[in-house]
């Protein structure tokens, strides 16, 4: 569909352009932009000059020309192509940025409101968290352009998996922001408890990505652990005369319960390598 | 080699939206017609790799899908065209189709961009890549998408619906488009894209293949059954009003009546009327 120019370019027009190479003019930004689009033409200079160094020098003006068009944060040093596309896709951006608003909002708002209650909710929320953000990701809502990702070579768990594990690493440090602000404000934080919740995280994402392998839709079923998750942790509230911060990290903090979270991150991280070529997330399918 | 169903079934709950159907498309532009709900897109899900088969047997590009190995060889020499194809608004064409290019494993960045540069030329898009894709017409938006599946020049293009949003003009240019690619599944509701563009064509109704053939030979199929008159017909099987004013009638033609040359409609109609009783 490409709209052929209706004019060209002289020899002696492309000769001048040629011998201003070092100083451009606007007339030579005017023979670019044609020369850019009229394959005659660049035909026609390519047997005025070296055919190689011609070919060379319309690939490094042609990059200079889309640069321009890329977005700064695109342009993260050193990044492979596609970590950098991965991060720079909006449904990456709106799960990650859900998990920070989550995660520093809400803590603060129960601090400043409840006091100690910030960071009982940072707590309850933060093994939630990963798999929150997951689900979210890949929702076909989120990522309206899933379908023609998803039948390209890299999809699958490649794409799926680098996704989850950028949303993880942003979502690390807005949660040690939080409990370090939290902290400040309340009561100080050991190290140990601030990561009792990690192991836990992990195994509800995995078992989110799993989902995302069948046909059952990862969305209620990340409200239904959610909501035995925040009965659970209430109900051990109760029986302890009250739901408190150090119940929650009791619990998250439990042998037993991080061994069970290693166990279940393993087993879904493992079914969802053997079921790599069933990654989906279109539900409407 | 090209695309080769067997008996391919898939259903969602108790309901078959694509039932045993067996289709070969070998080479050229195959169009598959069919009305809104007939099942067309659950088969191009399924050529695309998008869906696995319940049943039945999918050979694509000589490859069996099932395969890991193989599935991954299909997507490297595959373009995909949703029915819907999402974008990313905030995105340019050119970082749309960057992103795709990526996905399709284009590493070398000096490459892909000459590669994302061609596609989005190819489809008229040079003097827009480099705005926000929110911007853009629904034509322009339904480009890009093809643009994206055109990347890396696939040896088998599997597009749904291609020409919605495409103006006359962007619909005759589609056919050279397509010309490079010696393999094209591409579904459609709208009878006249077949003929412009398919060199073989297949009627998919509830979920089954009712007819491949050529566009001339389902034109055929209502040859000597098609009549025109200035008054309805009851004993039609399909009646309806044309520009000109007269009725065109489908079914067995009344003694004395004016036979006329079928078209693709009056083929497609008949097998439809056929196929529903």
């Amino acid at each position: 569909m490409t709209t052929q120019p209706t004019w060209h370019l002289s020899a002696e027009e492309l000769g001048a352009y040629l011998r201003s190479a070092s100083q451009r003019t606007v007339r030579d930004s005017s023979a670019e932009t044609h020369l850019l689009a009229c394959a005659e033409c660049r035909a026609l200079l390519a047997t005025l000059t070296d055919a190689a160094s011609t070919d060379a020098a319309w690939l490094r003006l042609a990059d200079d020309v889309d640069r321009t068009s890329r977005r700064s944060w695109l342009q993260l040093a050193g990044a492979p192509g596609l970590l950098r596309t991965a991060v720079a896709t909006p449904p990456l951006l709106r799960a990650a940025a859900s998990a920070a608003l989550v995660l520093g909002l809400v803590p603060l708002l129960a601090s400043a409101i409840a006091g100690e209650g910030g960071l009982l909710a940072l707590l309850v929320l933060a093994p939630l968290t990963p798999m929150a953000a997951v689900t979210l990701a890949y929702r076909p809502a989120q990522d309206p352009a899933g379908e023609i990702g998803l039948v390209a070579p890299v999809a699958g768990l490649r794409l799926v998996a680098l996704r989850a594990l950028v949303v993880a690493a942003l979502a690390l440090p807005v949660v040690y922001g939080s409990l370090a602000l939290v902290s400040a404000v309340g009561q100080p934080i050991p190290a140990s408890d601030a990561v009792a919740w990690l192991l836990p995280g992990a195994a509800l994402a995995a078992v989110t990505l799993a989902l995302g392998t069948t046909r059952v839709d990862p969305l209620p079923v990340a409200i239904g652990i959610s909501a035995t998750w925040a009965t659970s942790a209430i109900a051990l509230g109760r029986s302890g005369g009250g739901i408190d911060a150090r119940s929650v990290t009791a619990l998250l903090a439990d042998p037993v319960t991080q061994w069970v979270a290693l166990a279940v991150a393993v087993g879904a991280a493992a079914l969802v390598v053997v079921r790599r070529d069933e990654i989906g997330y279109r539900r409407s399918m | 080699m090209g695309l080769s169903l067997d008996h391919v079934t898939k259903r969602f709950g108790a309901h078959s939206a694509v039932d045993a159907v067996s289709l070969s498309a070998a080479g050229g532009i195959v169009g598959l017609l069919g009305p809104n709900g007939a099942g067309k897109s659950t088969l191009l899900r399924m050529a695309a790799t998008v869906l696995a088969p319940d049943s039945g047997s999918l050979s694509i590009l000589g490859r069996d899908p099932a395969d890991h190995r193989q599935l991954v060889e299909i997507r490297r020499r595959l373009g995909y065209l949703p029915q819907n194809p999402g974008l990313y608004g905030g995105f340019t064409p050119f970082d749309f189709v960057d992103y795709v290019a990526v996905l399709k494993e284009h590493t070398d960045a000096a490459r892909r961009r000459v590669e994302v540069r061609r596609v989005l030329e190819a489809v008229g898009l040079e003097d827009v890549m480099h705005r926000r894709i929110r911007r853009l017409s629904g034509g322009m938006r339904q480009r890009v998408a093809l643009a994206a599946a055109l990347v890396g020049r696939p040896e088998l293009l599997v597009l749904d619906e291609p020409a919605n949003g495409l103006d006359p003009d962007q619909r005759l240019r589609l056919r050279s488009l397509l010309a490079d690619t010696p393999t094209v599944l591409l579904s459609t509701h709208n009878i006249s894209e077949v003929s412009a563009l398919c060199r073989q064509v297949a009627v998919m109704l509830e979920g089954r293949i009712v007819f491949t053939g050529t566009p001339a030979e389902l034109a055929d199929l209502a040859a000597g059954r098609v009549w025109e008159d200035e008054r309805q017909d009851p004993q039609a099987l399909r009646s309806w009003l044309t520009s000109a004013g007269s009725y065109r009638h489908l079914g067995e033609p009344p003694s004395g009546a004016t036979v006329v040359e079928p078209t693709l409609d009056d083929g497609y109609l008949l097998l439809a009327r056929r196929e529903h009783g």
